[in-house]
């Protein structure tokens, strides 16, 4: 028998994955930098079902990294948090998408992104989000989409089938998770 | 560590703070280079013992395969907050992030040193069972792979660093922003 602990083990339905990116959980975010070496950092996004939008400050190197090389690698994941509903926890979620990033505004105040932002705010900050980006609503922002050409999720604490190494030593994969 | 960027900078972490930080369960989020030149990114449990990152991968794990074939490695550790210290004091939001070359320190193997690291990382991540979770994989070939960072920055809280603020766009000045 599978232990309970592990939860559900496999991919996401679409549906599922959408109700999870609609969390609280940063994007982690990975792009190229002048020399081509990985750049991370963890950002706000939005996911509206086909495409992820990043709102980023004038200044930040990640945005310059994007434009002038479009490669995206992201993934979202958490240990354990209920679904929007409460109805059901994620245990270890995990979106992992690839593609490439394209500028949708240049930095600007007042823009397309302001509402971008406002939303993300009441996704990560609360019902009173879009008033704590008040005070930096005149910051110049980016406004990016990614568009991924790869998306891959996974759920639960085993291992995905593929990843396992039959052999002479320890328990089979069917041993291990119980099916 | 060519680069101290943690020293002293306006909402950076001291290195007391890093290395408690450090030691708790964030995961960390490394990225590698595809065969391609694109990123990769993925969440894994890390090692940080003053020095240098280690992570222990699965032999079919793609961004080992990476790691080996391309060594440019980037890693953002960030939480929500850190664990309480002694005096059940946290820091809010702390992040830190490093850049470096990574070394493959062990090819995937069975009974290597990449089980003590395991072992180490499964007590912080899963308490003081740890080690008993492992023991129905401990048989699965691992990678052991090490990265000394040259570049280290961390910051802290939800302000902004000084840098990112376009004075004169209009809205509050940073000061005004920021209550100093």
């Amino acid at each position: 028998m599978a232990e309970e602990w592990r939860g559900k083990i496999g991919g996401m339905t679409e549906e599922r994955m959408n109700s999870y990116l609609s969390g609280s959980t940063n994007a982690r975010v990975a792009v190229l930098d002048d020399d081509g070496r990985p750049y991370v950092l963890p950002l706000w996004f939005h996911w509206d079902g086909h495409a992820f939008w990043f709102v980023i400050r004038e200044r930040s190197a990640i945005a310059r990294y994007m434009k002038a090389r479009p490669d995206v690698g992201l993934v979202i994941d958490d240990t354990s948090v209920s679904d929007p509903d409460n109805q059901r926890f994620f245990e270890m979620p995990k979106v992992f998408a690839q593609g490439k990033a394209e500028v949708v505004e240049e930095p600007n105040v007042g823009g397309k992104w302001v509402e971008y932002a406002s939303r993300m705010a009441t996704r990560y900050l609360g019902p009173n989000g879009p008033d704590y980006i008040v005070p930096t609503l005149e910051q110049p922002r980016w406004l990016f989409r990614m568009t991924p050409d790869h998306v891959k999720t996974w759920e639960g604490v085993g291992w995905a089938k593929g990843y396992w190494v039959e052999g002479d030593k320890g328990p089979s994969y069917e041993q291990v998770h119980g099916n | 560590m060519a680069e101290q960027d943690f020293r002293g900078e306006l909402g950076g972490l001291t290195r007391e703070q890093m290395d408690q930080f450090l030691a708790g369960n964030a995961l960390a989020r490394l990225a590698a280079l595809k065969p391609d030149g694109s990123p990769y990114v993925i969440p894994v449990w890390y090692q940080w013992d003053g020095e240098a990152l280690w992570f222990v991968g699965r032999e079919r794990s793609a961004w080992c395969r990476y790691l080996e074939n391309d060594p440019r490695a980037a890693v953002v550790i960030d939480s929500e907050h850190s664990d309480p210290d002694e005096s059940g004091v946290s820091v809010e939001i702390p992040k830190v992030t490093m850049e470096g070359l990574a070394e493959v320190v062990e090819k995937p193997n069975v009974g290597g040193r990449w089980v003590q690291v395991a072992e180490e990382m499964s007590y912080r991540y899963l308490g003081p069972n740890g080690p008993t979770y492992l023991t129905s994989t401990i048989q699965q070939p691992r990678w052991l792979i090490k990265m000394v960072p040259t570049r280290i920055k961390t910051w802290k809280g939800v302000g902004w660093a000084r840098k990112y603020w376009v004075d004169g766009a209009g809205g509050p000045s940073y000061e005004e922003a920021h209550g100093v």
